[in-house]
């Protein structure tokens, strides 16, 4: 693991502590997988691809979760021609697997399916 | 005010706009006449001052009748006039020894200011303002109105929205929708019901969704509480999730945007008329982003994959909702497409008390993001700011769960699923964010073609400066923490620019088409209207333009000083104290010019040596009627109506044409022509060659009238030859085809028919007769027609005695019917009688007339019982002819008898 998704992981896994921790009002959910073993959660990303291909086919899902080293499986299409994945079981941190994801060249994005709240306060 | 003296001012409010026919210019005013307190319009126009002179003793007598008093008041018209530099009229002297008059125009409050302030100068003049327009404020009548500061003016709650100033203009548009996207509402809430529209639930995850499905037809939020339980349970996809009771978020939202409103009943929304979307997207622990975009995406009216088309697309899109994170992807792609789709995003802050940078998506680009002020205008202690705010809204303050400082909203008492319907008040950037949602849909209600950044610009320009001093726990706002102000509705709507549709552009000609508008509305005065045209696109009142009044009733407009064929562009525009505004670009192509006629020529025929015939077909009128047609001719080629010319009249079609004058053996030149609008048209160019110069072409006659020395004979001369036809007559011989050397008639000239009389004859002879008529040429013949004249007269030989009648003892009636002149004038005639045969003249005889024919005779002097013999005689040069004799017998004298008496 280089630098650079160490620093962005402890960034992305501050923000998640301080709106955890604060008002309900603007948080991401505080779901998150854990450094060190196997999290049950399931945490969602959305994931947009350049071309057309189907990517709920179990044979390139199972090309993502290489690239990813985590366990992806498809959720839905979403508007906008983006998909829903889910990631149950991982051992690395989100925003690792992130990262492994936007090396590949048919990923026009990636990001984590966030969830929002109300902002009533 | 009591309600009376409310209701005669509403009155007088009313006569006053109809007397300045005003009622089209402010229709939603008269609705307002309905409620609440009585304001000056904020941006009335007036068509009148009032005046105070110092020496009001003159106005007071006028007022009272004083003709003189009167007459001088008026008289200072014309002085007031030259001081005000406009020309102003008496209408009616006013109590309190005022003096109102008439402006020479409808005016904004600010002209009829500057020039009551020219008055003012007047050193007689105590005082001169407009004569404003005053309309009731409508305020709503619903039970807990009062207590949502957050609508009320400035000058009643700094931070207020103003919206009763609003509402005087819109309460709304049935056209516009507001979506909501939020945990989903409660439709049956007393104060929403009948106020939403279909939505959708869009929350994937059944549990979160707490429907045991996930995603529904059904928007109705079912609660969003999570358990200690839950909370603590690593399975479930609430673990970690805050343990919470219901919020019932969404419809709290909703109540701010659109309670029904003016109904007596809890609270009053932002919109009384526009429906809510209601979008389902957060549930049990709040809602993830692929949701949410997919419910932002479905209520502005685009395609979900496994979703029902939305038939209700929202122009506005309120977004109570948030999470500390850049703006993704995700978010600023679906932002892109709905901006894009026309609907206006407008976002909470949030409640970090943070930059709102953090916070997504009100930190993508072209949000509203909304920052919250407390009661004061303060920034709420909660509220994120920076300089990524668009405009702050009341969003509350409260210090306690019923601080009355708060937003007072629509919700429901149940802890978990829903139970009492109620009104809470709530505080967040959730509950600023509606404000800024429901006041972008009055625009949007004036004027629905505006754009989400004509929107916000609207919102921005007119929002209020924030207060300053106001004590709150985080200070005051500043346009570099909360936006461009205060939202303010009653501004908001007033800047709205007019909409205005272009009309169809109609009776397009070369010159000259009809154009309109028609759909106007704006949230103040139009104050001009027409349309305006260019060659360009998108003309502008700098192009040409019509002026077709104020007001916002449709018109129509002529376009005129057009160039033929020529495509011109077409925008019906709408002035109002926002701008100009321009309804859509109409093209339309002026129709080209009319085309000259198209024609052939028939080729000459029936050629003599003056004349022949012509003519030609018109096979197109060239887009208009024909004037003139007819063929022209000429001894050079190409000849034109300038030369001579025939005139067969108007219309399309074939015609002939007679070509006269001519003269003969000459090559002459000829065309059709047709004229219309455009001009005259020539057909090809065709020659001829008239007939060589000959003798006249001449016919005989046949005679009759014959007698014993003359004749009545004639002729035709059917062709001239090409010159003049002189003499003509007949000719006449006993020898066999007389000509000019013989004895001839002259018959006049030229060629026609004509008679002649053959005299000098003798009787008993044959005769040969031909016409002639002669030219330079020569002298041609007719045909010889032989006839014998009458023998010499005789005595007239046929006559008759006719029998004899009426005889008595001494007369009797004969007669005669000469039959024939026996060629000789009957001089005499009568009847002879005698006791003889054959009496004789010379004897007894009558004379009765002359001439032939029957005659009748009266014999008398005749002797009793006697024959006498009776001829009819006729006499002419010659001698007496006599009839047959006829003999008859007088009768006797009858025997008298004598009748004795009796014995």
């Amino acid at each position: 693991m280089s630098i650079l998704p160490v620093t962005i992981f402890f960034s992305l896994s501050l923000a998640v502590i301080t709106v955890s921790c604060s008002s309900p009002t603007s948080a991401v959910k505080p779901i998150e997988i854990s450094q060190t073993g196997k999290s049950q959660q399931t945490v969602q990303i959305i994931i947009k691809f350049r071309n057309n291909s189907d990517p709920s086919k179990s044979d390139f899902v199972k090309e993502l979760s290489r690239d990813a080293h985590a366990p992806l499986f498809y959720i839905r299409p979403m508007s906008g021609g983006a998909h829903v994945f889910g990631i149950t079981g991982a051992t690395e941190s989100t925003a690792e697997i992130l990262r492994r994801l936007r090396t590949r060249h048919d990923i026009e994005y990636v990001e984590q399916d966030s969830i929002m709240q109300p902002a009533v306060n | 005010m009591t309600e009376k003296m409310k209701r005669t001012l509403r009155e007088a409010v009313l006569v006053i706009i109809i007397s300045l026919g005003l009622s089209t210019t402010f229709p939603s005013l008269l609705l307002a006449a309905n409620n609440g307190n009585i304001i000056p319009h904020p941006q009335a126009y007036t068509g009148q001052l009032i005046v105070k002179y110092r020496d009001s003793s003159m106005v007071k007598a006028a007022a009272a009748g004083d003709t003189r008093a009167k007459a001088t008041a008026l008289a200072r018209l014309n002085t007031l006039t030259a001081e005000a530099g406009a020309k102003i009229s008496h209408v009616r002297f006013m109590s309190g020894n005022g003096h109102v008059v008439k402006l020479p125009r409808l005016m904004t409050i600010a002209e009829a200011n500057a020039v009551a302030g020219r008055l003012k100068s007047d050193p007689n003049v105590e005082y001169a303002e407009p004569d404003t327009l005053m309309f009731p404020m409508l305020v709503p009548n619903d039970t807990y109105y009062a207590n949502q500061w957050n609508y009320m003016s400035p000058t009643t709650v700094a931070g207020g929205a103003n919206l009763p100033g609003a509402w005087d203009i819109t309460t709304g548009s049935s056209s516009i929708v507001v979506a909501v996207i939020d945990t989903g509402i409660l439709p049956n809430h007393p104060d929403l019901f009948g106020r939403t529209v279909q939505g959708y639930n869009f929350i994937s995850n059944a549990i979160m969704a707490g429907n045991g499905v996930g995603r529904s037809s059904d928007p109705t939020d079912l609660g969003d509480w999570v358990t200690s339980a839950e909370s603590a349970d690593s399975s479930s996809v609430l673990y970690k999730c805050t343990e919470e009771d219901s919020s019932w978020h969404g419809t709290h939202v909703a109540g701010t945007i659109g309670a029904s409103s003016n109904n007596s009943e809890g609270v009053s929304g932002i919109n009384w008329v526009s429906k809510i979307l209601p979008v389902r997207v957060l549930g049990k622990c709040g809602g993830y982003t692929s949701d949410i975009v997919d419910g932002m995406r479905w209520a502005a009216g685009l395609d979900v994959a496994g979703v029902p088309a939305n038939t209700n697309p929202a122009k506005v899109l309120n977004m109570s909702l948030g999470g500390s994170d850049e703006c993704g992807a995700t978010f600023q792609g679906a932002i892109n497409d709905i901006i894009a789709a026309g609907a206006t995003i407008v976002v909470a802050a949030g409640n970090s008390n943070t930059d709102v940078s953090n916070a997504t998506p009100a930190n993508c680009t072209g949000v509203i993001s909304v920052a919250a002020v407390n009661r004061v205008g303060g920034r709420a202690f909660y509220s994120n700011y920076g300089t990524g705010i668009k405009i702050a809204a009341p969003g509350g303050e409260m210090a306690s769960s019923t601080d009355a400082n708060g937003i007072l909203s629509t919700l429901n008492s149940g802890t978990t699923t829903a139970s009492t319907y109620t009104y809470q008040y709530y505080q967040g950037t959730s509950m600023a964010a509606p404000h800024v949602s429901g006041i972008a849909s009055l625009v949007l209600s004036l004027n629905p073609s505006l754009t989400p950044s004509q929107v916000l610009s609207v919102l921005q320009s007119t929002a209020r400066s924030f207060p300053t001093g106001t004590g709150s726990s985080k200070g005051d706002c500043t346009t570099s923490l909360c936006g461009a102000g205060i939202i303010d509705a009653a501004a908001a709507v007033q800047a709205v620019p007019a909409i205005i549709t272009t009309s169809e552009i109609t009776g397009i000609t070369t010159k000259a088409a009809t154009g309109g508008g028609s759909n106007i509305s704006a949230g103040s005065a139009i104050t001009a209207k027409g349309i305006c045209w260019s060659t360009s696109p998108n003309p502008t009142t700098a192009n040409t333009r019509t002026s077709n009044g104020t007001g916002t009733d449709s018109f129509t407009a002529s376009i005129t000083g057009l160039s033929p064929n020529t495509t011109y562009h077409v925008r019906a525009y709408a002035t109002s104290s926002a701008g100009t505004s321009y309804g859509s670009d109409f093209t339309f192509t002026t129709a080209p010019s009319t085309l000259l006629p198209t024609l052939t020529t028939t080729p000459a025929d029936t050629i003599s040596t003056t004349s022949a015939s012509s003519g030609g077909i018109v096979t197109s009128d060239g887009g208009s009627s024909l004037t003139a047609k007819g063929i022209c001719w000429a001894t050079t080629a190409n000849p034109t109506t300038a030369n001579n010319y025939t005139a067969e009249g108007a219309g399309s079609g074939a015609f002939t044409s007679l070509i006269t004058g001519l003269t003969a053996n000459t090559t002459y030149h000829v065309r059709a022509y047709a004229t219309n609008t455009t001009g005259t048209a020539y057909g090809l160019d065709q020659n001829f060659t008239t007939s060589p110069s000959s003798p006249p072409s001449v016919t005989t006659a046949s005679v009759s009238g014959i007698t014993t020395t003359s004749a009545i004979g004639g002729g035709n001369v059917t062709l001239g030859g090409g010159s003049t036809v002189s003499p003509r007559g007949v000719c006449w011989s006993t020898s066999s085809n007389p000509t000019t050397s013989d004895n001839c008639s002259s018959n006049g000239t030229g060629t026609s028919t004509f008679v002649s009389s053959i005299t000098g004859l003798s009787a008993g002879v044959t005769y040969h007769a031909r016409a002639y008529a002669t030219n330079s040429n020569g002298t041609s013949y007719g045909n010889d027609t032989a006839f014998t004249t009458l023998t010499a007269a005789t005595a007239p030989t046929i006559i008759t005695t006719m029998p004899i009648k009426s005889i008595t003892t001494t007369s009797a009636t004969a007669g005669g019917n000469v039959i024939s002149d026996g060629g000789s004038n009957v001089t005499g005639r009568g009847v002879c009688w005698s006791t003889s045969i054959n009496p004789a003249i010379g004897g007894n005889c009558t004379s009765d007339n002359s001439g032939t024919g029957k005659f009748t005779s009266s014999i008398t002097g005749l002797a009793t019982g006697t024959q006498y013999y009776v001829r009819a005689f006729a006499m002419n040069a010659k001698g007496a002819s006599y009839g047959k004799n006829v003999a008859f017998k007088t009768g006797k004298r009858p025997v008298k008898f004598i009748l004795y008496p009796p014995r």
